[in-house]
């Protein structure tokens, strides 16, 4: 990797974590969404790194622009309480949800430390680099043909849940059009 | 120097001049608002300050950056001064993968008339223009007053409604140009006509989805005065104001210069090559003129265009805003979508 590539990854990396440390430790709910609003972010530009520019326009656009910005509609409009992290209230989930991540980082640990520096999350044949058209080409061609039917039901799932959204939104009292 | 210290040097270089033209281009277009505005309502406009008015834009700057910026008492600190940032900073980042004018050799090198030419460069632009809904959205929810956050609201739900139009429309040109890079874009447009010709539909639906999404007239209702002060921006003042004024105006050029590079081809001159013999002069001359005036004369039919339209039409009420953009523009630009796949399918 070239040196301005080791700075970038380094300056991204860092305020990916602290965006993390952000998003559990702010005590307001609108600090932890742009926190996560960082981590998604600088997520974005390690993707880039990696040559893979479709998923971190697709990173930023959708998780960045779209989610993110009704996580936050939602938090202005209703005006969410503040929560401290080591607040007394819900010892139990605390303490579970220590376990539960001390796990989750062991997990991490091992595998990485077993699978070395040959853990690259690129496959030889998806190599997107080699793919001379461009990165959309071959996303769209391994999508198309070599996962059509995930592909296909993905969009049914979301609208499964655009249907029971209608169905939980609308008025019980009649309707209002 | 090695070809990754050449290429940063070369990017430095190029987003400082491409930040000093956005700059200028705001301080322009604030007197030329003006100017363009008061001469359609029988005004003269501001012609006080220095010869024809034209030192206005100096007079407002050095008005803004010395009055006093006011942090009211119910005010969320750090994210009030963040917001206006973000806007600005999202609407100059949007303006880097805009190609000004064919890639031309000096000397050894190859450069091109934009910042940078990623493969994705029209993802790109769209997913950091969706960003800027963040300066809105935590800057009337920092303010701490209720008109603010009910403007920022307004324009957070605008934003994202017209962005699905707005991202169809743009799909359409990308399906017949066969490719997301923008010099690609305006390359294909010079042996097919020009999109606006092939797409008149989806040209209308990004003219409307455009002007949408810069929260301008007719679609300016953040700002409704009558209902909500001035929106998001209420209070703020100085300096940070006119940090939210300069992002609306940014991101007018940048949208026109998207609308020039996907719909009128760009840097192409207008073609008569089927004029008669002797109008042959005309049509040499008209290939003779560089590119990038080309360019800069598209843009700025757009930037007229955008003030025309704030001086006739009338603000539309809320709820018709949003019916027009679920409603009408949304199935108009997925039919539009589909027409141009089927059409590029059976080619």
């Amino acid at each position: 990797m070239p040196v301005l590539a080791i700075i970038v990854f380094w300056i991204s990396t860092v305020l990916a974590v602290l965006g993390g440390i952000g998003v559990v430790a702010s005590p307001a709910p609108v600090y932890s969404a742009v926190s996560l609003i960082l981590t998604l972010a600088n997520l974005a530009i390690l993707y880039l790194l990696l040559n893979a520019q479709f998923i971190a326009a697709a990173q930023v656009l959708i998780y960045a622009g779209a989610v993110m910005v009704l996580f936050l509609f939602v938090i202005t409009l209703l005006g969410v309480r503040d929560y401290r992290l080591f607040g007394d209230r819900q010892p139990l989930q605390r303490y579970g949800a220590m376990l539960l991540g001390a796990l989750l980082l062991a997990g991490i640990i091992y595998f990485v430390s077993k699978s070395g520096t040959g853990l690259t999350g690129v496959h030889s044949s998806y190599n997107a680099f080699q793919a001379h058209k461009g990165n959309v080409q071959a996303f769209g061609h391994e999508l198309f043909n070599g996962f059509l039917l995930p592909f296909e039901i993905t969009p049914f799932l979301l609208v499964v849940a655009m249907i029971g959204a209608v169905a939980l939104g609308k008025s019980t009292q009649g309707s209002r059009g | 120097m090695s070809p990754v210290v050449e290429a940063f040097v070369e990017g430095v270089i190029k987003a400082a001049i491409a930040l000093g033209f956005l700059l200028n281009s705001f301080a322009i277009m604030t007197i030329m608002e003006r100017k363009v505005v008061g001469r359609m309502q029988q005004r003269y406009g501001p012609n006080r300050v220095g010869p024809f008015g034209l030192l206005q834009p100096l007079a407002d700057g050095v008005k803004l950056l010395m009055k006093e910026q006011i942090i009211p008492a119910r005010v969320n600190v750090p994210i009030y001064i963040v917001a206006p940032t973000i806007s600005v900073m999202v609407s100059l980042m949007a303006f880097a993968v805009i190609p000004v004018a064919p890639a031309f050799t000096a000397g050894p090198y190859r450069v091109g008339w934009w910042i940078s030419n990623p493969n994705i460069g029209i993802l790109y632009l769209f997913a950091v223009a969706s960003l800027g809904v963040y300066g809105i959205v935590l800057g009337s929810w920092s303010s701490g007053n209720k008109y603010s956050l009910l403007g920022g609201l307004r324009s957070t739900a605008q934003i994202i409604s017209y962005e699905l139009a707005f991202g169809l429309s743009i799909v359409s040109a990308i399906l017949l140009a066969g490719s997301l890079n923008l010099p690609e874009v305006v390359k294909v447009q010079s042996h097919l006509p020009w999109f606006i010709l092939i797409q008149p539909l989806g040209f209308a639906i990004f003219a409307i989805g455009g002007i949408a999404e810069t929260n301008r007239a007719p679609f300016d209702l953040p700002e409704a005065e009558q209902e909500l002060i001035a929106g998001y921006h209420t209070e703020y003042s100085g300096f940070r104001f006119a940090l939210y004024f300069m992002a609306e105006y940014i991101n007018m050029v940048t949208i026109s210069a998207l609308a020039t590079t996907l719909f009128l081809g760009g840097w192409l001159p207008i073609n008569f090559g089927w004029f008669p013999g002797w109008l042959q002069w005309l049509d040499n001359f008209l290939l003779w003129v560089p590119g990038v005036l080309w360019f800069l004369a598209k843009v700025s039919f757009f930037l007229f265009a955008y003030m025309w339209l704030r001086a006739t039409l009338p603000r539309i009420r809320y709820d018709r805003l949003m019916w027009f953009g679920w409603k009408v523009l949304l199935p108009l630009a997925v039919l539009n979508v589909l027409i141009t796949a089927l059409y590029v399918s059976l080619q």
